[in-house]
C-alpha cells in the first residue's frame, strides 16, 4: 500500500493533478460568479463586476418570473409566451421526446436481440453503417420532407422525429437484452403469456436501470437543445429558446446583464435538480464504460 | 398452387387474381426471409406456427413505426438532399425546377473567390487541429488520472461532467460576460490599462471562442475514455507494475494501445468534426456571428435559421444541400481511409 501512494506521486500525476485542478476551479469559479452577478443590482454589476455582491437582491429574479418571455408569431397572429408557458413547453418537450426515442431504442433492441430473424441483422448492420458514414448538410432537406409531411411546427412532428433507432443506444439496449437469459421469458410463454406481456412485464423491468439512465441523459439532452426547435418547432418555444431570444435583447431593465443572467440560472434550475440528485447514477453507469448501459 | 380464377371470369378478374397470388407468394417470402428458412421450390399453403406467426405480428406492429421513421428520415430524407442539390428556387414559376451542376459549380466558385467560405473552412480546419493536438491528449491524460483513481479524482469527474449537462447557452453566457465584462475589469485593477473585452476584441474573439470550446469541452471526451479505460484487465497493469513500469509507460504502452479500438473509432468518426463543429458561435452570436469567425458547421446551421426566421424561404435551400454533399463526398473517403490508417498504424497487442 505504501509502495502504491509512493508511485502515485511523481512529477506526471503532480502536473496533472495541478492542471485539473485549476480547471475544476475555474468551472466552479465561473458558476459562482454567473449566480452571483445575478443577485447583483445593475449599478452594482456595472461598478463591482468581479468582486461579491455589496447588496444582495432577488428582484432581477421577480423580474425574469414576471416579465421573462418571447414572442412567436403563429399564422397571422402573434403570440407572447411568458415564463410559465416557456417552462410547460420545455417539460413537454424534453418528457415526451426523450421518452418516445429511449422507447424506440429499447424496443429495437429488445426485438433484435431477442427475436432471431434476418431482419434482425439487417437492421444492426443499418445502425453499425449509419454510425459510421458521415452525411453532412440533410437540413433543408429533412425541413422540406416535414413541411410536405404536414407535421412541421406540431408535438407529433417532434415525436415524429425523436422516434429513430439509429445511434449508440440502440447497441446498448441491444446488449443489455442479449445478456438476459430467455427463460423467465419461455416460462411465461409456456403459462400462455403473450410477446408483449413478455416484453412488458418481464422484460423491461430488468433493463429499467439502463432505460432510466439513457432516458435522463435524453432528457438532459432535449432540455439542453434550442437549435432543434428553433427550426422544427418554432411557435411553441422553450426556456431555451426564451434564453436564446432573451441574451440578444436590449431593451430596458430586461437587457440589463445581472437580469439575464438571473433568467440563465432559472433555466439551469431543473437540470441542477437531477445533478443533485441523480449524479451517482449517471457518472456510476457511465464509468461502466459508457456503451455498456 | 391452384389460384381460384373468378368465374365472372374477365381480364380484370385474371388480373386481380394474379395480383393477390402475388402479393401471397411474397409475404411468404418475407416470413421465409425473416424465419433463416430456404424458399419452398413449389409455393405451399402450409402455413407458420401460431407462435412464430405471433412473433412475426408483434415484431412488425413494434418494429412499424421506428422503420417507418428511418425510411422517412433517412432514406426519403438523403434522397431529396440529393436531388436537392440539382435543383433551383425558381421565384418567376415559384417552384424547384432543374439546375444541373449549377449549385455544384457556385459552391466551388464560392470556395475559389468567396472570402467567408474559405474563411470558414480555415476556421473548421483550425478548430478541428486544436480539438486533436489540445483537448484529445489532455482528455486522454486525465482519463488515465481519474481511471488511476488518484487524488480527487471522483471530485474531478464530478466537476468534469458539469460542461456536458448544463445547457450550453447558459454556459456560453456566463463565460461571455465574464471574459467580456469580469476579466477587462480585473485586468484593469492589476494593470491600471484599460482593456477591451476578449469578445468584444476582433483580433482576440477567435483565440478566446476556441479556448471556451477546448476548456468546455473535453469534460465528456474524459467520462467516455475512462469508460473504455476501466475495462482493460487489472492483471495485464498488474504484472506492468511488477517488471517496474513507470506511470507515464504504463500510460502509453499498456492503456492507449488497449483503448486503441475504441479510440480509433472516436479518431475517425470525429473526422466529420471538421465540417459540422460550429464552435458554439450560434450560442455567443445567434445567427450574425462576425464573419471572421464563422466556420462551415456554423455557416449551414445559420442559414438555415435564417430562412425559417424569414418565413421558410427556400431560396438557398439547393446551395446548402450541394455544399452538402461536396463536404460528404470529401468526409466520406477521408473517414474510411482514416479508420483503416488507424487500425493498421495504431500501437498493437499481442
Amino acid at each position: 500500500m505504501e509502495k502504491r501512494r509512493k508511485r502515485k506521486i511523481n512529477p506526471f500525476t503532480a502536473a496533472m493533478f495541478v492542471v485539473l485542478a485549476l480547471h475544476s476551479l475555474s468551472l466552479i469559479l465561473l458558476f459562482i460568479w454567473g449566480v452571483g452577478a445575478s443577485v447583483k443590482t445593475d449599478y452594482d454589476f456595472r461598478f463591482n463586476v468581479f468582486g461579491i455582491p455589496k447588496e444582495w437582491t432577488f428582484e432581477n429574479f421577480v423580474l425574469v418570473w414576471n416579465n421573462f418571455g418571447t414572442q412567436v408569431r403563429i399564422g397571422m397572429e402573434i403570440k407572447r409566451f411568458y415564463i410559465e408557458g416557456l417552462l410547460f413547453n420545455s417539460f413537454f418537450y424534453a418528457l415526451s421526446c426523450a421518452f418516445v426515442g429511449t422507447m424506440s431504442h429499447c424496443i429495437m433492441g429488445y426485438i433484435t436481440a431477442k427475436f432471431k430473424f434476418k431482419i434482425s441483422a439487417v437492421i444492426t448492420t443499418v445502425v453499425y453503417v449509419t454510425m459510421v458514414l458521415p452525411i453532412i448538410g440533410t437540413l433543408p432537406s429533412t425541413l422540406q420532407v416535414v413541411d410536405t409531411l404536414g407535421i412541421y411546427d406540431s408535438w407529433f412532428g417532434v415525436w415524429f422525429m425523436s422516434a429513430g433507432f439509429l445511434g449508440i443506444n440502440f447497441l446498448i439496449f441491444q446488449a443489455a437484452f442479449k445478456v438476459i437469459p430467455s427463460d423467465f421469458a419461455e416460462a411465461a410463454q409456456m403459462d400462455g403469456a403473450g410477446n408483449f406481456y413478455v416484453f412488458t412485464r418481464i422484460m423491461f423491468p430488468l433493463v429499467f436501470k439502463t432505460f432510466s439512465l439513457i432516458y435522463l441523459l435524453a432528457f438532459i439532452g432535449y432540455w439542453n437543445d434550442y437549435q432543434s426547435p428553433l427550426i422544427f418547432l418554432p411557435s411553441k418555444p422553450t426556456i431555451a429558446i426564451g434564453l436564446y431570444y432573451f441574451n440578444s435583447s436590449r431593451d430596458g431593465v430586461m437587457g440589463s446583464i445581472p437580469v439575464k443572467l438571473a433568467a440563465a440560472v432559472v433555466s439551469l434550475l431543473p437540470i441542477a435538480v437531477i445533478f443533485a440528485f441523480f449524479h451517482k447514477k449517471l457518472l456510476g453507469n457511465l464509468s461502466m464504460g459508457g456503451l455498456k448501459g | 398452387m391452384r389460384v381460384k380464377t373468378d368465374k365472372r371470369g374477365g381480364e380484370g378478374a385474371s388480373l386481380l387474381s394474379r395480383l393477390a397470388k402475388k402479393i401471397r407468394i411474397a409475404v411468404y417470402s418475407f416470413e421465409c426471409l425473416l424465419f433463416r428458412r430456404r424458399g419452398p421450390k413449389k409455393f405451399s399453403t402450409k402455413g407458420l406456427s401460431k407462435r412464430k406467426r405471433n412473433d412475426v405480428i408483434f415484431y412488425a406492429l413494434m418494429a412499424m413505426i421506428p422503420i417507418i421513421q428511418f425510411c422517412i428520415f433517412y432514406i426519403v430524407v438523403n434522397i431529396n438532399y440529393i436531388l436537392l442539390s440539382f435543383r433551383e428556387y425558381s421565384i418567376a414559376d415559384g417552384r424547384f425546377i432543374f439546375a444541373g451542376f449549377r449549385n455544384f459549380v457556385a459552391v466551388i466558385n464560392d470556395f475559389s473567390g468567396n472570402g467567408l467560405m474559405l474563411t470558414g473552412l480555415l476556421n473548421s480546419l483550425v478548430a478541428y487541429a486544436v480539438g486533436l493536438g489540445v483537448s484529445l491528449p489532455l482528455g486522454l491524460l486525465f482519463s488515465f488520472y481519474v481511471y488511476k483513481k488518484m487524488l480527487f479524482a471522483n471530485n474531478f469527474r464530478l466537476i468534469l461532467f458539469l460542461p456536458s449537462i448544463v445547457p450550453g447557452l447558459v454556459m456560453t453566457m456566463m463565460y461571455g460576460y465574464f471574459v467580456d465584462r469580469a476579466l477587462p475589469s480585473l485586468l484593469q485593477l492589476i494593470t491600471h490599462k484599460e482593456t477591451i473585452g476578449l469578445l468584444s476584441d476582433p483580433a482576440k474573439q477567435f483565440g478566446s471562442i476556441l479556448f471556451y470550446c477546448i476548456w468546455a469541452g473535453f469534460g465528456g471526451g474524459v467520462l467516455i475514455y475512462t469508460g473504455a479505460m476501466s475495462g482493460i484487465d487489472d492483471s495485464v497493469v498488474e504484472s506492468a507494475r511488477l517488471d517496474g513500469a513507470s506511470m507515464l509507460q504504463e500510460f502509453f504502452r499498456i492503456t492507449i494501445p488497449l483503448i486503441w479500438p475504441t479510440l480509433s473509432i472516436f479518431l475517425a468518426t470525429g473526422i466529420i468534426g471538421i465540417f459540422t463543429n460550429q464552435l458554439a458561435l450560434f450560442n455567443f452570436f445567434g445567427a450574425d456571428a462576425p464573419s471572421h469567425l464563422t466556420t462551415l458547421g456554423y455557416y449551414m446551421y445559420a442559414a438555415v435559421q435564417r430562412s425559417v426566421a424569414a418565413g421558410g424561404s427556400e431560396l438557398q435551400y439547393p446551395y446548402l444541400s450541394a455544399l452538402g454533399l461536396c463536404m460528404t463526398a470529401i468526409i466520406l473517403p477521408l473517414t474510411l481511409t482514416a479508420r483503416r490508417l488507424l487500425e493498421k498504424l495504431g500501437p498493437k497487442t499481442y
